[in-house]
């Protein structure tokens, strides 16, 4: 009979060596690739090309983060702070394009402003002048359109927990409303705000989608580079070099998120807002959130005009001739590779965060620590990146061009945010549960099972969720590991891209949104049932 | 000090000698040594800080002490685990399952005990009635009031029949007036059950009214030893003088203020 004690520390152990494998190791490998092909780092980072691209890098994401953050803070503000109605549908809508790729928001953007695009025609039309979507302004566009509603979810975050009181007791001592903004709200805003900031410019700088979609010549961008490098050249080299610029702004982030874990609201009871009246504010709110859910509708719809329209803007029959053909180049094969690597990734990441956040939140323990480090590490590593290491470690391996790999790639990418989840309920739990079974006499492992994880079903459900919606739709990280057995449906659009089959990419683009629509309304309705009326953590 | 050794005799129910707990180079419990009598009812005053968690930990078998012993019916259960030490926990926050209703809070630990498991239903429910929860059995924890989720914990030690009950703290988190009808309602708890209990507080006033004898800790040194009467009486040194009269003015004082605004 082995002790609780004993099993613990071999499951740690496991789980230490598991995220070795999936994360660690095949990035140490890939700093190996580095010194190994004798690639010159100084030569490749002191090209014209590179520092071009490093430049259209930096200038585009700073642009697009400040207004991604602006237009997300003003967004949380109307809808928190106002009394506007159906709050809940703007909040569904703004959310909406986090369940579609990056490349899809490149895709809509030329659909609706490309050359004969949707809107372009109209403008071109009316106007008689040329819009071209194409470069700097574009990728910004694009960028905003796909980080926005990660950023208008932090930033609810950070308004709804706000406490009022401060506000009131400023108002009863007759603080103008100015003094207000920079006494109490920036001073309270700021950590916060820095840390969705870097957030947003990890995300923005890392992606490629948008990039290589409207991107041209002028507007290289280092994720792109770094694509062709290893595509196009076969250059895993370089491309490392890159990787690793690439890595820094996340590995910034995080660390600057490490320092900052003390940052908790010292206010122990947060008195939430009593929104006054203000039809003024209430009517910029309705016209700001329409305005917003009416841009985020609009690739959406545009994908449904091209997948359903035999050829706008000339031919504007009703067809479905786009579809069969996208079944005919194996939309069917890719969906089901799609949903079985999602339903995996979901699965094992629900056990494996599980497992881990029990260790980290409820044990104590150097090797907890270790566990609790090297699981949040992830959060770091953009998925190109995390991919690049993967091809290079994995390919002496029988994993490579096997779909486990895809899988695994996907659990590494994006285990780090179900653990959080799953650490924080644990550590809500009363502390006391496990030392009350151990004097009845019940051991950790039925104290997890039977009392922890039951008090968890929700946040089960939001982990599954996450993990199988970021699957589904990621391309990064599988760019380099797919095969043609194995291919996701989501590289389908990258492989339209190239033969200018917009209908093809838009219709994809649709059938992802809709599995994972159908996704989160099924985890909803799960939920509703789970919890009923219960308290749940 | 010295009075307070002598205290200590490998006899009744429970005896703790030269207790010693060291983290580091913190010293948290210096040679503590004392003897629970059958049914007695113990209290452990200190302010917060001054080692009687640690006790309670080391008691249970939570946390291992750098030297000591502890003798439960005269065995030496120092290197026992948890389980093996029968002594039951009520906890500050109570830790109750909030997943699972009352009856199964109370009859979850003794569906792994081989001789129990067959009456685990029976024992749980005459427990439940015995503490006056009848009507609550299938009600799930948050649905209770605090005082309710109390006896629910004390009804979920009880089920394991445990030779020695732990209380930590439990009325802390409840307001004024909960407390003392509780305080009552425990008490009332340990004699129909005849339960042999330590009662761990910062609260003077409740360690005076409830307790057969008071064990006076500060920096995890022992103070006094003594029944309430010899503890106001005949204080063992300044600090229990103060502490005593210190903590009896604020009551007072809060006592005042409560009055005041009724």
């Amino acid at each position: 009979m082995r002790s609780d004690r004993q099993y613990a520390l071999i499951t740690k152990w496991l789980l230490i060596s598991f995220f070795a494998v999936i994360v660690l190791f095949p990035l140490l490998r890939m700093l190996f690739k580095i010194a190994e092909s004798e690639t010159n780092i100084v030569k490749i980072m002191s090209s014209v090309n590179f520092h071009n691209a490093l430049m259209n890098s930096l200038t585009i994401s700073l642009t697009a983060t400040l207004i991604s953050v602006a237009l997300a803070s003003l967004l949380s503000w109307c809808v928190l702070r106002s009394h506007i109605r159906f709050k809940v549908l703007l909040t569904i809508l703004f959310t909406l394009p986090m369940l579609i790729p990056s490349f899809s928001h490149g895709i809509g953007l030329i659909i609706l402003f490309g050359k004969n695009g949707v809107i372009s025609n109209v403008i071109t039309d009316l106007l008689q002048i040329d819009v071209s979507i194409y470069g700097f302004w574009g990728i910004v566009i694009g960028s905003v359109m796909y980080s926005f509603p990660v950023a208008f979810l932090m930033v609810s975050d950070i308004l709804r927990y706000e406490d009022s009181s401060p506000y009131e007791a400023a108002g009863v001592l007759g603080v103008p409303k100015i003094r207000q903004l920079t006494g109490i709200s920036l001073p309270y805003l700021r950590k916060p705000m820095i840390i969705v900031a870097f957030a947003v410019f990890t995300m923005i700088i890392t992606d490629y989608g948008v990039p290589m979609f409207v991107g041209d010549t002028h507007s290289l961008t280092l994720p792109v580079m770094m694509y062709q490098e290893v595509i196009g050249q076969g250059d895993l080299g370089k491309g490392s070099v890159i990787a690793l610029v690439l890595l820094m702004p996340a590995v910034m982030a995080f660390v600057i998120d490490l320092l900052n874990k003390d940052r908790g609201n010292l206010s122990f009871v947060i008195k939430p807002f009593e929104t006054a009246k203000n039809t003024l504010r209430d009517l910029f709110s309705y016209t700001f959130c329409g305005a917003v859910a009416l841009l985020v509708l609009l690739p959406i719809g545009a994908f449904i005009v091209l997948t359903f329209l035999r050829h706008y803007p000339y031919d504007m029959a009703f067809t479905l001739e786009n579809i069969a053909k996208t079944f005919d180049k194996g939309a069917g094969i890719y969906l089901k590779n799609s949903v079985m690597i999602s339903l995996f990734v979901g699965g094992v990441g629900v056990v494996v965060a599980s497992v881990t956040s029990y260790f980290t939140a409820r044990m104590r323990g150097v090797t907890s620590k270790i566990l609790h480090l090297i699981s949040i590490t992830t959060l770091a590593i953009p998925g190109l990146v995390l991919g690049l290491s993967y091809a290079i470690f994995f390919s002496p391996t029988f994993l490579y061009h096997t779909i486990a790999i895809l899988i695994m790639v996907n659990l590494a990418h994006f285990i780090a945010s179900p653990y959080l989840m799953m650490y924080n309920t644990f550590n809500k739990l009363n502390e006391n549960l496990e030392d009350v079974g151990a004097t009845l006499g019940i051991s950790r492992i039925r104290i997890f099972l039977n009392v922890l994880l039951p008090q968890a079903k929700g946040t089960i459900a939001e982990m599954f969720m996450y993990l199988f919606v970021n699957s589904m739709m990621t391309i990064s990280a599988v760019t380099f590991l797919y095969t043609s057995e194995t291919k996701p449906i989501s590289i389908m659009i990258t492989s339209f891209e190239k033969d200018m089959n917009w209908e093809g990419a838009a219709f994809v683009s649709l059938m992802i949104l809709a599995v994972n629509i159908v996704m989160k309304i099924g985890i909803a309705l799960v939920k509703r049932r789970l919890l009923g009326s219960e308290k749940c953590v | 000090m010295d009075e307070a050794r002598c205290e200590a005799k490998c006899h009744g129910k429970l005896a703790v000698e030269n207790l010693r707990v060291e983290f580091g180079d913190n010293t948290i419990l210096q040679d503590v040594s004392f003897a629970v009598e059958d049914k007695e009812f113990l209290s452990i005053l200190g302010p917060s800080g001054c080692g009687k968690t640690t006790i309670l930990r080391v008691l249970l078998g939570l946390l291992k002490p750098t030297q000591g012993k502890i003798y439960k019916d005269g065995i030496n259960i120092t290197a026992f685990p948890p389980a093996k030490r029968k002594m039951g926990i009520v906890f500050q926050n109570y830790a109750l399952f909030e997943n699972m209703t009352v009856l199964n809070n109370v009859q979850y630990a003794l569906k792994f005990d081989q001789e129990k498991k067959k009456d685990a239903y029976k024992i749980a429910v005459d427990l439940i009635h015995r503490v006056g929860l009848k009507e609550h059995m299938h009600k799930r924890p948050y649905k209770l009031s605090g005082g309710q989720q109390q006896r629910v914990a004390i009804a979920r030690t009880l089920a394991t029949s445990p030779d020695v009950i732990l209380l930590d703290e439990p009325m802390s988190a409840l307001d004024a007036e909960m407390r003392l009808s509780l305080r009552s309602e425990i008490k009332g708890l340990q004699k129909e059950f005849g339960s042999t209990m330590i009662y761990i507080t910062h609260d003077q006033e409740e360690a005076l009214a409830m307790s057969d004898r008071i064990m006076v800790l500060e920096k995890g040194v022992i103070q006094q030893i003594g029944t309430p009467m010899e503890i106001i009486d005949k204080p063992a040194n300044t600090y229990v003088k103060s502490f005593v009269q210190e903590n009896m003015r604020l009551k007072i004082d809060s006592l005042a203020q409560f009055f005041n605004k009724l």
